[in-house]
């Protein structure tokens, strides 16, 4: 039966009923009929009919993400005179303007550090400061093979500073290295 | 990820539009994450740059020289001389550098102030008398350096006067030390 | 502008040109320097001497015509000194107060130096005697000629004394 249908029944109901006269009496039934109808029309939104089941099932993978970036792209180190001491044939120039960024959901993580340069005619340097996450491993000479930079930085994100030192000899004269530094993460 | 994606695919191909379109937003979520999480390296470019360099200092002021005694007879009185200071250069330029010296003012005539620079990076000139060499004339005591450092290396100077020269009242002189190419 | 060979030549390639050659200056005449001041000093000083030591007049044989000992001669002895004061002179004096024999002395000016040597000078008591005056800024030598002389009179005997030349002010 529909809630049409039981209206118009509570209606005829109503109005042939001996207890419908009263007025009291009346407005009780209303009630009454009003909440049998809410209830039937509720019954209809919350326990939708079912006409058929069927199921899927969803797999959810998470692999293994890792980032690392550098603020700070380009970093020139000039060794002038403002480095040197007169009579000390090391010179050194240094700079930290750089930050590098990391992010592994992976534990036993670790930055290494390397250059292209096989043969630099000077001395550079990279030790990291500060990180936020790790250890910091001791300052490296950069090589054409990987150092660790940092280690201990798995499931994280953090960052740290990057400081460079270059060294030069007077007695090795004037000229330029330009190195491309490659930041890696990897497993420790 | 490719054998996922492909069965995420194949799976789709069976579903009404609507299914559809949610596996096929969940494809491209799956492949855009995998594309963004791929970079394990980075690179940055390091310019390191040595320009030339010189750089000369000394370890301070020669002690007074004064002259107080003499031979009878003999015009020149007896000399007096300082070793007590000394200097340090550092230069990467090339293995043509050397040192000149100058006085602020020239001596007078008949005083002298000779002046022996020691080097181990270069040859040395020995003493050489810079009494009247002023900025325009100044007088190279070490030739032939080399690139490098010498540290340490003695400044001797002498004073000497004639007595025909008078008495000379406590007068200074500002010797410089050039190193140049 | 009017962009034609010579403004262009004048506007741009010339000072381009300078700036050039002014840069290529500024490289390759880099320098450094350091300096130190040194501390001059000439106190005044007098030095004196003597080139020869003791020496003794022996008055030993006598003028036949005068009747009187011959006097005893001795130019020996030089005097050497340096000064780099102004205006100063050189004295001489003995030590003998009342000498019974008589003793001269006379600078004979020889060898560099100014100075100007004073008349024979005769020691006849223990005062300070100009010997050399003018001496100033020089270095000087001069012979020293000492003369004894005793008379018959005086009898024989010996005396003794102790020269001294002093450089002074004067």
């Amino acid at each position: 039966m529909g809630p049409l249908n039981f209206l118009a029944l509570s209606s005829t109901l109503y109005s042939r009923s001996t207890l419908g006269r009263s007025t009291t009496w009346r407005k009780k039934f209303v009630l009454i009929a009003f909440f049998i109808f809410l209830f039937g029309l509720l019954s209809n939104f919350g326990y939708s009919q079912v006409y058929g089941t069927t199921t899927n099932k969803i797999t959810v993978k998470v692999q293994t993400i890792t980032i690392v970036q550098i603020t700070g792209s380009i970093v020139n180190l000039t060794v002038s005179g403002t480095n040197a001491i007169a009579g000390q044939d090391q010179m050194i120039a240094t700079d930290q303007s750089s930050t590098l960024l990391w992010g592994t959901n992976s534990s036993l993580k670790k930055v290494t550090v390397k250059t292209n340069l096989a043969a630099p005619k000077y001395t550079l340097q990279l030790v990291a400061v500060s990180p936020t996450v790790g250890t910091a491993a001791s300052q490296v000479t950069l090589s054409t093979a990987a150092s660790d930079l940092v280690t201990n930085i798995g499931r994280s994100s953090g960052s740290c500073g990057l400081l460079y030192t270059a060294i030069a000899l007077a007695s090795q004269g004037i000229g330029t290295d330009a190195h491309t530094i490659t930041f890696t993460v990897s497993t420790q | 990820m490719k054998k996922d994606v492909y069965l995420l695919i194949q799976y789709s191909k069976g579903l009404p539009m609507k299914k559809t379109t949610v596996v096929a937003f969940v494809l491209g979520s799956i492949i855009a994450v995998q594309a963004a999480f791929a970079q394990s390296t980075a690179t940055q470019s390091v310019n390191l740059t040595v320009s030339t360099v010189y750089k000369i200092s000394t370890s301070g002021n020669p002690a007074a020289l004064t002259v107080t005694t003499g031979t009878a007879g003999t015009d020149a009185l007896t000399s007096v001389s300082d070793n007590s200071t000394t200097y340090s250069i550092t230069q990467n330029f090339g293995n043509t550098v050397k040192i000149t010296a100058n006085l602020d003012a020239a001596l007078q005539a008949g005083y002298t102030l000779n002046l022996n620079l020691a080097s181990s990076k270069g040859t040395s000139a020995g003493t050489v008398n810079i009494s009247t060499a002023t900025s325009g004339s100044a007088l190279s005591v070490v030739t032939g350096i080399n690139r490098g450092a010498d540290a340490g290396q003695t400044i001797s100077y002498t004073f000497s006067a004639l007595a025909s020269a008078g008495m000379l009242t406590s007068t200074t002189r500002t010797v410089t030390l050039t190193l140049t190419n | 502008m009017k962009w034609n060979l010579k403004n262009i030549t004048l506007d741009i390639v010339i000072p381009l040109g300078l700036i050039g050659i002014l840069s290529a200056q500024a490289v390759y005449s880099q320098q450094a320097t350091s300096t130190q001041v040194v501390t001059l000093r000439v106190v005044e000083l007098n030095k004196i001497d003597l080139v020869g030591g003791a020496l003794t007049l022996q008055i030993s044989n006598i003028d036949e015509n005068a009747g009187q000992p011959n006097p005893a001669i001795d130019a020996s002895t030089k005097l050497l000194w340096t000064s780099n004061g102004d205006a100063r002179k050189i004295a001489v004096g003995s030590d003998v107060v009342s000498p019974r024999f008589i003793l001269k002395i006379e600078a004979k000016k020889s060898g560099s130096g100014n100075g100007f040597a004073q008349p024979e000078v005769t020691l006849s008591d223990n005062s300070p005697h100009d010997l050399i005056l003018g001496v100033q800024r020089s270095a000087g030598s001069c012979n020293l000629r000492f003369t004894a002389v005793a008379t018959a009179e005086q009898g024989v005997g010996s005396e003794s004394h102790l020269i001294t030349y002093t450089i002074t002010g004067g």
